[in-house]
């Protein structure tokens, strides 16, 4: 009886678990870190530093140097990385990672606690391990790995990478071979770069074999875990390669012609033979070839793919193809993102999120092919191979207005469905506003159920119904012309097409045309340019008065950089100086009476999750809006939501991101100051500024309202100073100001 | 001078409306002492060595003391006013003066020895921050100051008193009185003065309250009776003229170039 009630009570605790972890996909939201923030993120880079050079054994002093130049530089990366907003722990994903880690360390309980595994939130198909033991595995990885087993080969070779303390030896090596040391002595430029990948590749197939060393201990299947190489192999492409349906987007009389598909994408030309002189890491073939012949002599019977539930799996990937969406977007990587939530929506038809995905994706392209702008790193249609070469043709295809019209129409689609969402509603406004002001579109331009009606009587009428035109450039598709192609080409017909006489565009929101809340979008929105264009030339003004009496300040930022010397950039006084910008900025605000809160990740303690997740959105948030600042793009940041969630949480709409960066130089004008010595009075004051390295600090501040999205406040201003208590102070107390009192009237 | 208050004024309306005054941490009215030290080169003759003209080059320096006061206007300007004290020295001075022969044989009576100049100036000041060029905001950081100086020089006897050597140096070769004190000579150094000194520094702030203040400054002192007399003196004639002359000159010595260092307080 009792046992009875023990498995029952065990059951509602598993059951309890696993419905927690469970994510609604319908409503998926970025993946957020759980429970207790580890020492990882809460301990200071310089104590991490500190404490890992005390464990240098080197008895050389060159080696001693540069190892301590690498635990200092990869101390602070790693932690920079950590505190980006992508990296995450105590989430289902880590947590799956673990369970694997334990599996396969289960007889090495010293280097199982020794690593610690975190989820990188990257579309990127990588692992990383930092020399103190940190294991970053992206969820672009486990997007597209095909099954558990390929996770644990991977994460063998990662530990690999620890075990045998490979990071720290290849930066030592690469000093020797830059000194010319030893047996690199008199090697030219290009030989000692070589001689670096040389090295890197021979760690790497190191750690291939002795991670297969280490999963064969593990009752992983081998023959199962091969195929990690293609995972590798074909990792530039999105998760699958399904056709796009070219009618995805056609309904209620809404076509696209398909003049803007092409009948053919790239074919797919990753080669896995490829000259790897110039590459850290052996080609795909080599290590393919190593790790067949390896795996002969893995042998056992009860060997499989999974040794976790295979369902887990399943789930696990699919949160990171959904995650996946969220990065797409965030990355400005709109057609990727439209491409990745078709993929998904083949199998979860329906869902919300990946409608809204799609809604956000269409939005981002029609806003920036309407601003003629595109964002940092897009690929150019004819770059992109497989199947989501489709999504981008059409977008480079695609007039502004039909893109709009067709971004206006999928933004309509997902606010019906999700009418709380207060960023697709947004979305829609400003689609709305941008297809009556820029492209000119009016709402009488469109047909209403009744005048399509009308058409296609006429249309009829004419008995001249058309083939739809396919016609395609031979030389952007590849496709290969018949005769009978050239001559229909040669003699172009003088009958009207079926797209002219019906403007396909036209018919695009007949279904909506009757709905109020869409037609007032034309008309509101319309007359909201003029308030636009007032607020945003308030914007170039020097001086802000916000008139606000609370603010979130976001994790401030200092920088300091010493150009003089050989490794410039001072991360501990940096790290030091940014300790004590917090009481300069409470201080400056208590003598305007404004309050703040603070968050920031060196004040981030264990029981603080919730701040390390808000940091995550805010960081998310701002790098977004930073790409499409760059870009000139004036557009909804796509983790708006998560950001509007903020405000009620910390009592006010306005967050600050707030900066100093501090440069020292060396005195560039030296023969002058000589010269002018001649005027001996001033030589002390001369020498003694020839002597000092030029200073410059540059102090700058985001303000943006989560409510509005908008960024209220962009101030800059570089000072010939140093960056000491006054210039700071001053310059903060200046910031806060503007931020506190309002304009005069 | 009208016309300047004026147009001082106009500037002052102008750059204070709008622009929202952040000062040093809110706080904009400081109070400063300092110093301003210029290295003097000049000439000097040995005491004991004194008949025979031996000329020796020393370097000095003069120090004038500050006290001033200022308010930060805006982020780029600060206002204030200051009263200062100089004392410097025209070492082995030579000056002639008629006298009544009924007191004494002489018809002529001389000083020569050091005299003392010591001048109280008052001033008020314009210190302008780039905030734009350089990003200082007022009253810290970079700045370039315009002051109008107006004082009042006085002589005195310096150290050096010349009456030890009564009929026994070149000068008296004719039988002229040296005369001890310089005041017997009934020159009048109670000039009004003016000049303008333009300064360029940099003031830091410790703490909340404190402030330290270093800049170079160049002046010029006005009314200084003309160039020609730098280059010619009439020896027939008395020196009254040249007196003052060449205590202005002097003081213009002291203004041209400073090295000035100050302590500040800011009061709120």
């Amino acid at each position: 009886m009792s046992r009875t009630f023990i498995l029952l009570f065990a059951g509602i605790i598993y059951f309890n678990i696993v419905s927690s972890q469970t994510i609604d996909f319908q409503k998926f939201e970025s993946l957020k870190s759980a429970g207790k923030v580890p020492e990882d993120f809460t301990k200071l880079s310089s104590e991490k530093y500190r404490a890992d050079k005390e464990n240098i054994s080197s008895n050389s002093s060159t080696e001693r140097k540069d190892q301590e130049t690498f635990l200092l530089e990869s101390n602070f990366l790693m932690d920079d990385i950590l505190h980006s907003g992508q990296v995450i722990f105590g989430d289902p994903v880590t947590n799956y990672l673990n369970e694997i880690k334990d599996i396969i360390l289960a007889n090495d309980p010293k280097t199982a606690n020794e690593i610690r595994i975190y989820t990188l939130m990257s579309n990127e198909v990588n692992a990383f391990t930092s020399d103190n033991g940190i294991v970053l595995v992206t969820t672009g990885l486990l997007a597209q790995v095909e099954n558990e087993a390929q996770i644990a080969f991977i994460l063998c070779h990662e530990f690999n990478h620890y075990i045998k303390k490979h990071a720290i030896n290849n930066y030592v090596e690469n000093k020797r071979i830059q000194r010319g040391t030893g047996i690199y002595e008199s090697l030219g430029a290009d030989e000692a770069d070589l001689a670096k990948f040389r090295y890197s590749k021979e760690l790497e197939s190191e750690a291939d074999e002795l991670g297969l060393v280490l999963f064969s201990k593990t009752n992983y299947s081998a023959e199962e875990a091969q195929g990690v190489f293609d995972v590798l192999l074909y990792s530039y492409l999105p998760f699958d390669e399904e056709p796009f349906d070219t009618t995805f987007f056609n309904n209620n009389g809404y076509n696209i012609p398909q003049k803007y598909f092409t009948d053919t994408v790239n074919t797919i030309t990753a080669q896995e033979d490829y000259d790897d002189a110039e590459s850290t890491h052996p080609n795909i073939k080599k290590r393919r070839t190593a790790m067949l012949a390896a795996t002969k002599k893995i042998t056992g019977n009860n060997r499989k793919a999974y040794l976790l539930d295979e369902n887990k799996f399943i789930y696990i990937q699919k949160l990171c193809r959904y995650q996946g969406c969220e990065i797409f977007l965030n990355d400005l990587e709109y057609e990727d993102a439209l491409y990745q939530a078709y993929l998904l929506q083949l199998t979860d038809t329906g869902n919300i999120y990946l409608n809204n995905t799609i809604a956000k994706a269409l939005y981002g392209l029609s806003v920036y092919h309407t601003a003629d702008a595109v964002p940092d790193g897009h690929r150019y249609y004819k770059k992109v191979e497989g199947q989501s070469q489709q999504v981008y043709y059409l977008a480079y295809k695609m007039p502004d207005d039909e893109l709009n019209i067709l971004a206006m129409r999928n933004a309509w689609e997902a606010h019906l469905a999700d009418p709380e969402n207060k960023l697709i509603s947004n979305i829609t406004k400003q689609l709305a506003k941008e297809l009556v002001n820029e492209n000119g579109e009016k709402f009488s331009d469109f047909y209403t159920e009744k005048r399509m009606l009308a058409l296609e009587v006429k249309n009829k009428l004419t008995e001249k119904e058309t083939v739809d035109t396919l016609t395609v450039e031979p030389e952007e598709t590849g496709k290969i012309k018949t005769k009978y192609d050239k001559i229909k080409k040669e003699t172009p017909t003088t009958e009207p097409k079926k797209d002219e006489l019906i403007e396909y565009w036209k018919s695009a929101f007949i279904p909506y045309m009757n709905d109020t809340a869409f037609t007032n979008l034309f008309v509101v929105e319309g007359e909201k340019v003029e308030q636009t264009k007032k607020r945003s030339s308030k914007g170039a003004q020097k001086e802000y008065h916000l008139g606000l009496d609370k603010i979130v300040v976001v994790n401030p930022i200092y920088a300091s950089i010493d150009e003089r010397n050989k490794n410039p950039v001072e991360y501990e006084a940096a790290e030091s100086s940014k300790l004590d910008l917090k009481n300069k900025i409470y201080n400056s605000a208590e003598k305007l009476d404004l309050d703040i809160k603070y968050i920031d990740d060196n004040f981030i303690e264990a029981k603080d999750v919730d701040a390390f997740n808000d940091l995550a959105v805010l960081n998310r948030w701002i790098g977004e809006e930073l790409d499409h600042k760059d870009s000139g793009v004036e557009i909804i940041n796509s983790s708006s939501e998560e950001f509007y969630q903020l405000a009620s949480k910390y009592g006010t709409d306005n967050f600050a991101w707030m900066g100093i960066i501090a440069f020292r130089e060396k005195e560039r004008n030296i023969g002058g100051k000589i010269f002018l010595c001649l005027f001996y009075p001033a030589a002390p004051f001369l020498i003694y500024d020839m002597l000092k390295p030029n200073f410059s600090t540059f102090f700058f501040t985001l303000v943006a309202n989560s409510n509005t999205g908008e960024i209220e406040m962009q101030y800059f201003n570089g000072t010939r100073l140093n960056d000491n208590n006054s210039n700071q102070n001053s310059n903060i107390y200046y910031i806060l100001q503007q931020i506190k009192t309002e304009e005069k009237k | 001078m009208k016309q300047f208050f004026i147009y001082s004024l106009m500037i002052l309306s102008c750059i204070s409306v709008q622009a929202q005054t952040p000062g040093y941490q809110g706080h904009k009215f400081g109070v400063y002492v300092s110093t301003a030290l210029s290295p003097a080169l000049y000439k000097d003759y040995l005491e004991e060595d004194i008949g025979n003209n031996s000329e020796i080059g020393k370097v000095g320096i003069n120090a004038r003391f500050d006290l001033s006061a200022d308010y930060t206007l805006s982020k780029i300007v600060v206002f204030g006013g200051s009263v200062k004290h100089l004392s410097t020295k025209m070492p082995y001075s030579y000056y002639t003066t008629p006298i009544n022969s009924d007191v004494s044989p002489y018809d002529v009576a001389s000083f020569l020895g050091d005299i003392k100049l010591n001048a109280n100036f008052g001033s008020f000041y314009f210190k302008f921050f780039p905030f734009k060029k350089k990003g200082a905001i007022a009253p810290v950081g970079h700045y370039s100051k315009l002051e109008m100086v107006f004082g009042k020089v006085v002589g005195t006897n310096g150290g050096f008193v010349a009456n030890t050597y009564i009929g026994s140096n070149s000068h008296n070769n004719t039988g002229t009185l040296i005369l001890p004190e310089f005041e017997a000579l009934n020159y009048q150094v109670d000039e009004t003065v003016f000049a303008f000194i333009y300064s360029f520094g940099n003031t830091w702030a410790f703490t909340d309250k404190l402030l330290f203040d270093f800049s170079t400054q160049f002046g010029y002192v006005f009314k200084t009776g003309g160039i020609e007399n730098i280059f010619y003196r009439d020896n027939t004639g008395y020196d009254d003229f040249y007196f003052k002359d060449d205590a202005l000159q002097r003081l213009n010595g002291t203004m041209l170039l400073n090295f000035n260092f100050g302590f500040g307080y800011l009061l709120f």
